[in-house]
This record gives structure tokens, C-alpha cells and sequence, in this order.
């Protein structure tokens, strides 16, 4: 069940196209990694599902809900942490959160114990009463996260949320993310940093110039730009009958040799690959690994994306 | 003395930009618009007897100056006191400080930029001194001496604006200390003289007459004031020194505020210091605190309670962090606010006989025109500072409706005053005791007071919404408040008394003019034994319903940002 979905959505600053007739689908309990390059449009396509930005042309639907008809139920069901936003000075952590629960409406009743359990997820328990102004990069973009979270929303959507962090920040805030999938939200996610979202994402879309090239799982999403296979072998001995057999092989194409280390493109299928594995070690080559590189996210934004401005 | 040298990259990069943005153009169309209509109003209609000509002239060309004049104390410390500290916010500063320019060099870029900018608004208005000079009875030393002081004026303007910029590190705060400093040093000690002899004599109808008796004096004190020097070569009253000395006056003080400039911009920015003291729980520990420290109105320590269903989290928000954050500050204004409302209210009592009506009423008046310049300051960054923050897309987000966080911002804004409000209404007392026949007009005094708060406070409110930026929002709040509250008044009024021969509408009596403004009509309808309390009260009420109106406009502002980018 789609859960956020766009139609056609286009976004249009004077004569600049931010976004072009964009169709999205995200499911429900998806975790959607939104790449692209700077200025390729995650920003607008955020903000226009977050009601903070309305559309040129095109809908788009969370939950089944207009976002530009309905804004106030929308905002609801949603988080949205920014990729740039400030704290209010002179707040303490907890004061802070008790004026945006208190703000979305939750009940003073229930406040409480929900800011326990936001601040317990983002691990600030500790930084309860500390002034929000004095926070680290890191605590603030927690802290922020902890702010999204406090209405239970549906839909997470977080914009860069591990811009600026260092790397320990970075894998404490990418946990923090897993936990959420697990609590069974859907979260979409714009970053540049493509091999934490490989990790962690189901789906990705790639934008770039407002147009979006590609959407699924990654790993289709790279079968399907790819024609061969791309394989690796390393061998210990017998490298030169090793060339010899892979050059003879029909369907083995384009063999790069460095010492005894082998990566060729191959047009076969999965039986064939083993019957060339069990030829080489048969005609005495020592295999010490036969793999298929399967590629990587940046594999795949390389491949669709154009680049340039 | 090279060292002193503006930074030419600077300069041209800042007059690049300034001259790109659409507000510099509407800088000088504003400008000209303003000294082109004092031209054509002051213009003579009919035959003029050739004795009058020569007076008619330097008339028109007294008023273009004064409308530069104004220009310069609007705009140029506005523009000054944001070049630095903007950087500053923007994180650039650090960037300047890693090239080669040295400080100085930026100090005086930043300086010459300013005043740049106040000269293409001077050029501006050349065509209008050009038809000025068709007159007779005009010479090019008077107009050279004209625009010696006026660019001196702006000099000195542009000086304390980015020595403010230097020495602060918020927009807001260093627009507000520019703009005060530069009225408290160029209207000078000889002005505060002057209005503290009127209230004394209770004679505020006849300030000018006051200003036109002084000039032909060859005081020592009035060569701190350019606008009294303006006032001077319009009259031909002053002495062959006092130009000179003035110009000597603006250029010392020039060189003390860039030195003190370069200082303060070579201190390396602090970090803010956040107190790490944590919340107290222990009503114990707080019970010795309260004990120690008795003047705490509400300890820091304590821990707020959490927000209370069905109230406007945004009205707690800004009332208690607002108000209580700020109470140290708050307690000092109260008590400064106190202590000179009480000497003044003592001196009106025992100082002016047997009535003090009329004292009290100019105190009022003043009273007003100083709230209203504190609530400008108040709340013009109340939405600036959230853009600025970046906080303002997190409160769009939220379930609060714009009618509840406007309202929030006028709660925050308003109980911001009551410490000042308080003091004035207590400081009054003894006058109202000593004089008891008269103290019923404070009563009618402090309504007008809250309705120019009213006004002025809504009008601040819609500006810093439109604006964004805190000294857009800061300038235009000013712009707006002094419109409504004194603006139709002066046009009206004055374009009445200069065109009273070809009025195209019924004639009415000068005095009716004064309804139009929310402050004047105070003075006007109790000025008199017989007071006017019905058209007063019309004028309170209708200048209260243009405040609802600004405060709707606010909130629909809002409703139509919200699905908006900025």
C-alpha cells in the first residue's frame, strides 16, 4: 500500500524548474533513500510533501491525503526534520520539547511520558536539562530528530540528517534509523552519503535536474542498467591458463589481468559460471576466489546520473 | 596612514551588492519622492512680491535639506550597523579575517559603502536642488555648506553604525544601539537642555519658537547639532566659526569611532556563554536559594512547569522564556524607567504652579513618542528571529494555527512593556497626588498610550513578517509606526497649511487636523479648559481598529506563508 505518492508533480521558481512531472511511490514500512545531486530537487520534493511548499503542478498524496488541500491533517501524520534549523535560546532540552509536544497537541497527561521515551530513542536522557543553545552538532540534529518524533508520525521525512555529523555521530544517528524501520515508520531519507543509505534503505530513488532517472531496490535498479556481469577472479598459481580458458570461453568479454587478479564482463548465467570455475580448477589453476561484483549504490548513481549543472 | 585605506575589493563587492538589491532603488524613489514633494508643495502659487522670492527659496531649499537630513538618520546607522555583525551571523567574518585586508581596511570598505550609498541618494535628488536653485536669493556656499554637513552627518551616522556592528554580535541589538546613539550624540546635549526648559514651563506648543530664538545665539553647544546647524544656514544666524567647528567636531569624532571600530573588530569572537547549572527539584535547595538570593522573582533554577492543555504553547513560550529569561534586564528598565518618571513627575508637580495639565500632558506625549520607539525595538524580530534561526519551518510544522501564534507574539510583546508600563504609572503617582484637580488626565493620557502600543506594536508585528530580516523589519517598523502615528497628521496637515489657497475640500479649522494622529490628538483635546473627549475618543477608536486590522493582516500573512517558501 503506497503510503506517499506523487502524480506529476512539478515545481517551477520563475523560469527555473525545480522539479518536473515527478511520480513517486513509497510503500508503507518503506525506508526510500532519496539521492541525487546538489540542486537535483529532494529538497523541493520535501517540502512540497511536508505542506511547507506548494506545487506548481501535480499532486501529492501521504496516507492518502492531498497535502495541498488538507495541510493541518497532513502535519499530523508527518515529521519533517530540516536539513538546516536552529534551537530557541534559553531553553532547556526538556522545556523545548514540552513547547513542540505541546504544540502538536499532545495532552499534558501523556507529555511527559512521551518525552521520556523520545529522549530514552535518541539517547539525550542525560541532556535532559541542559540548554538546547549549548548542544554539539550531533546533539542538536538528535535532538532535532527527538522533536520530529514526538507526535508518533507515520512518515519521517528527514533531509540530510547526517550532514556535518562526525563518524561516530554518523553510525549512532544510522542506528538510530534502523530502530525506526524497526518500529515499523516510513521514512524518507535524502543524503549524500550513498553507502550508510545502502545500508539502510529498501528502496532508493535517484533525481537529478528535477527529473527522477530511477526508483526500486537498488540491487534491480543495477541488474537492470547492467547488460553483463561483472566478475572477479584471484588466483595463487596458473594464471596464464587461467587467461588462456577465460579467452576462450565464448561469452567471457573485455578481461582486464593485474599479476593474478582477473575482472571480466560475462554474458552467462549462473550454471555456466560454476562450469567455468570447475574447468579452471580442473585444468590446474589454484582459485583462491571467484565472485561477482555486485555493485554498490554509488555503482548505480554513477551509471544513472549525468553530472554537470 | 595606508593602513587606513579602505580595502577596494570591499568596496566594490558591497556596492556591487547593494546596488543590485531593489531596496537601494527604493532608497532613492522614496528619497526623491519625499524631497520632490516638499518642493512642489512649498512651491509658490499666484504672484509672488519679489521681496518674498529670496525666502521662498531658501524656504524650499531648508526643507529639501531637512528631508536629506531625515533620510540620513533613517537609513544610513539601519545600513551601517548591519555590514559587520551580518557577516558575522552569516560566518563569513572569519573567512575576511583569513585574507590579507587588514581590519582597518575592512572598518573603513564597510565605512565608505555606507556613506556611498547615502551619496547616490544625494545625487538622487540633484534634479530637486537643481529646480530649488531656479530660485533667487540662493548662493552655491550655502548649498556647499549644505552638503558638507549633511555628508559629515552621514559620516558620523555610519561611524557609530559600524562601530555598534562591531561591538555586538546579534543584528538586532546593534541596530538598536545604533539608532539610539545616533540620536542621543547628534541631537546632542543642546536638545535635551531644550526639552527639559519646555517641560519645566510646560510650553510644548512652542518648541519651535524655542528652536528659532536659540539659533541666532552664537552658543558653543549648538555646534554638537547638525540639525540645529541645518537650521542655522537656513537663517543665516550662525557665526563664521560654527560650520568649521562643527565639521572638526564630526571629523575627531569619526577617527575615535573607526579606531575604536578596528579594535573591537580585531577581538576574536567568544563563544556564548551558556550557563550548565542544572534544574533544581529539591524544594529545599530552592527554599535556601529563595532565601539567599530574595530579589530572584522566579528562580532560574526552577524547573517550569509543563505547558497546560488548551493554552497557546507559542503565548507560554514567549511569556515565560520571553519575559522571565530576560528579567534581569527587564528589573533594570523598570527601575531606570521608575526613577526618571518620578523626578519628572516631581519636578511637573512642584515646578509649574498652580496647574499642571498642560506638564502632564507634554510628559505623556513624550512618554508615548519613547514606548513606541522601545516597541519597535522590542518586537520587530519577533518572525525575523525565527527566519533567522531557522526555527520558523519547525513552528510551520506544527499544529498551531497562525491565529495562535500571532497572538502568542503580542502576548510576548505586551508583557515585555509591563515592567516599563508599571514604572510609569507608579512614577506618575506623586504627580497626581500633589496635583489632584489636574490628575484626571492621565487617565485619558495612559489610554492613548496603550492604543499607540497597540498600533505600533501591530504594525512592528506585520513588518518583521514581510521583512524576514531583523534590520528590514527593525527600519520598517519604525517607518510604518511613525506613519500611523504622526504621518497623516503631517501630510494632511501640512499640505493643508501650505495649500490652504486652492484647498480643493471644505474648509476646516487647523485644529482638527491633530484627530488624525493617535498622539497628537491627546495634547489637542485636553489642552484646553473645555476638552474635546468625544473626538478624541472617536480617534482612539478608530487608529485602535486600524491596530485589529494590522493584527488580521498578520495572521493572513501567515495563513498564505505558510504554503510559501520565503
Amino acid at each position: 500500500m503506497a503510503i506517499v505518492e506523487t502524480k506529476l508533480l512539478t515545481k517551477k521558481y520563475n523560469n527555473f524548474t525545480a522539479l518536473k512531472d515527478l511520480n513517486l511511490i513509497i510503500e508503507q514500512g518503506d525506508i526510500f533513500g532519496f539521492i541525487g545531486p546538489n540542486g537535483a530537487g529532494k529538497t523541493t520534493t520535501i517540502r512540497i510533501l511536508s505542506t511547507l511548499l506548494a506545487p506548481t503542478a501535480g499532486v501529492a498524496y501521504v496516507d492518502g491525503i492531498d497535502v495541498s488541500k488538507h495541510p493541518y491533517e497532513i502535519k499530523k501524520i508527518l515529521g519533517y526534520m530540516p536539513d538546516s534549523f536552529g534551537v530557541y535560546d534559553g531553553m532547556r532540552l526538556r522545556e523545548y520539547l514540552d513547547f513542540f509536544g505541546a504544540a502538536y497537541k499532545i495532552p499534558r497527561a501523556k507529555r511527559s511520558a512521551i518525552i521520556d521515551d523520545v529522549l530514552t530513542l535518541t539517547d539525550l536522557t542525560s541532556k535532559a536539562d541542559d540548554f538546547v543553545s549549548a548542544f554539539s552538532r550531533g546533539m542538536k540534529q538528535r535532538c532535532c530528530l527527538a522533536k520530529t518524533l514526538l507526535h508518533d508520525p507515520k512518515v519521517l521525512l528527514l533531509d540530510e540528517p547526517a550532514s556535518g555529523l562526525d563518524p561516530r555521530a554518523r553510525i549512532e544517528m544510522r542506528e538510530l534509523l534502523k530502530t525506526l524501520r524497526e518500529m515499523g515508520k516510513t521514512i524518507l531519507i535524502s543524503s549524500h552519503i550513498l553507502s550508510e543509505l545502502g545500508d539502510m534503505c529498501n528502496k532508493i530513488g535517484i533525481i537529478e535536474h528535477g527529473t527522477l532517472l530511477a526508483a526500486g531496490n537498488y540491487k534491480e535498479i543495477l541488474h537492470s542498467l547492467r547488460q553483463d556481469l561483472e566478475v572477479l577472479l584471484e588466483v595463487v598459481e596458473g594464471g596464464d591458463a587461467a587467461a588462456e580458458i577465460l579467452a576462450s570461453t565464448p561469452g567471457i568479454t573485455g578481461v582486464e589481468r593485474s599479476g593474478n587478479e582477473f575482472r571480466m564482463d560475462a554474458k552467462l548465467d549462473r550454471v555456466q559460471l560454476a562450469d567455468l570455475n570447475t574447468r579452471l580448477v580442473q585444468a590446474g589453476v589454484k582459485v583462491l576466489s571467484f565472485t561477482q561484483d555486485e555493485g554498490d549504490l554509488e555503482d548505480v548513481f554513477l551509471h544513472v546520473t549525468k553530472g554537470g549543472l | 596612514m595606508g593602513s587606513i585605506l579602505p580595502s577596494l575589493i570591499i568596496v566594490k563587492r558591497e556596492l556591487l551588492t547593494s546596488l543590485r538589491r531593489t531596496r537601494t532603488l527604493l532608497f532613492v524613489v522614496a528619497l526623491l519622492l519625499a524631497a520632490g514633494s516638499v518642493v512642489l508643495l512649498s512651491w509658490p502659487s499666484g504672484n509672488v512680491p519679489s521681496t518674498y522670492v529670496a525666502g521662498v527659496s531658501k524656504q524650499m531649499l531648508f526643507s529639501v535639506s531637512i528631508t536629506l537630513f531625515l533620510g540620513c538618520i533613517l537609513f544610513v546607522p539601519g545600513i551601517a550597523a548591519y555590514t559587520i555583525v551580518s557577516e558575522r551571523e552569516q560566518d563569513t567574518l572569519d573567512a575576511l579575517y583569513l585574507t590579507l585586508v587588514r581590519p582597518s581596511g575592512v572598518v573603513s570598505a564597510k565605512v565608505m559603502n555606507t556613506v556611498g550609498i547615502y551619496l547616490l541618494l544625494i545625487v538622487g535628488t540633484f534634479p530637486v536642488f537643481a529646480t530649488v536653485m531656479f530660485g533667487v536669493g540662493l548662493d552655491w556656499s550655502e548649498l556647499a555648506a549644505i552638503l558638507g554637513l549633511l555628508i559629515g552627518t552621514a559620516a558620523c551616522c555610519a561611524m557609530i553604525g559600524v562601530l555598534c556592528s562591531c561591538l555586538f554580535r546579534r543584528t538586532f541589538i546593534a541596530l538598536v544601539v545604533a539608532y539610539a546613539s545616533t540620536i542621543g550624540l547628534l541631537c546632542g546635549p543642546w536638545y535635551f537642555l531644550l526639552i527639559l526648559r519646555v517641560i519645566l514651563t510646560g510650553q510644548i506648543f512652542y518648541l519651535f519658537n524655542y528652536v528659532g530664538r536659540s539659533i541666532g545665539r552664537a552658543d558653543w553647544s549648538t555646534v554638537f547639532s547638525p540639525l540645529h546647524m541645518l537650521l542655522g544656514i537656513q537663517s543665516q544666524s550662525l557665526s563664521a566659526w560654527q560650520l568649521p567647528a562643527t565639521l572638526l567636531i564630526q571629523a575627531v569624532f569619526c577617527l575615535v569611532c573607526f579606531f575604536m571600530s578596528v579594535r573591537f573588530l580585531r577581538r576574536p569572537a567568544q563563544p556564548r556563554a551558556v550557563s550548565g547549572e542544572k534544574t533544581i527539584e529539591d524544594p529545599a535547595v530552592l527554599h535556601a536559594r529563595r532565601t539567599r538570593f530574595p530579589y530572584y522573582l522566579v528562580d532560574p533554577l526552577r524547573r517550569k512547569p509543563m505547558i497546560e492543555d488548551g493554552k497557546n504553547p507559542m503565548r507560554v513560550r514567549e511569556v515565560r522564556w520571553g519575559l522571565f529569561n530576560r528579567g534581569t534586564v527587564l528589573i533594570r528598565i523598570f527601575y531606570s524607567v521608575f526613577t526618571v518618571c518620578l523626578f519628572a513627575s516631581l519636578f511637573l508637580s512642584i515646578g509649574s504652579g498652580r496647574s499642571v495639565q498642560i506638564p502632564i500632558m507634554t510628559w505623556l506625549t513624550i512618554e508615548n513618542v519613547l514606548i513606541m520607539l522601545v516597541i519597535c525595538g522590542l518586537t520587530a524580530n519577533s518572525f525575523a528571529k525565527e527566519y533567522e534561526l531557522g526555527n520558523m519551518d519547525m513552528l510551520r510544522m506544527t499544529l498551531l494555527r497562525p491565529t495562535s501564534i500571532v497572538a502568542g507574539k503580542i502576548s510576548g510583546s505586551f508583557t515585555s512593556l509591563v515592567p516599563i508600563a508599571l514604572a510609569l504609572a507608579i512614577g506618575s503617582l506623586p504627580m497626581a497626588i500633589i496635583q489632584w484637580s489636574s490628575a484626571w488626565v492621565l487617565i485619558p493620557g495612559f489610554i492613548t498610550l496603550t492604543v499607540c502600543a497597540a498600533l505600533t506594536t501591530s504594525a512592528s508585528i506585520l513588518t518583521s513578517l514581510i521583512a524576514r530580516r531583523t534590520n528590514a523589519a527593525l527600519m520598517g517598523g519604525v517607518a510604518l509606526s511613525a506613519y500611523l502615528l504622526l504621518g497623516n497628521f503631517a501630510i494632511i496637515g501640512v499640505g493643508y497649511i501650505i495649500l490652504r489657497d486652492t484647498w480643493p475640500l471644505p474648509r476646516v479649522k487647523e485644529e482638527a487636523f491633530f484627530y488624525l494622529s493617535p498622539l497628537l490628538s491627546f495634547p489637542a483635546a485636553f489642552a484646553d479648559r473645555n476638552p474635546h473627549a468625544v473626538a478624541w475618543g472617536v480617534t482612539q477608536t478608530i487608529f485602535l481598529a486600524i491596530a485589529g486590522l494590522l493584527v488580521a493582516a498578520t495572521i493572513t500573512f501567515l495563513k498564505y506563508r505558510r504554503m510559501r517558501d520565503p
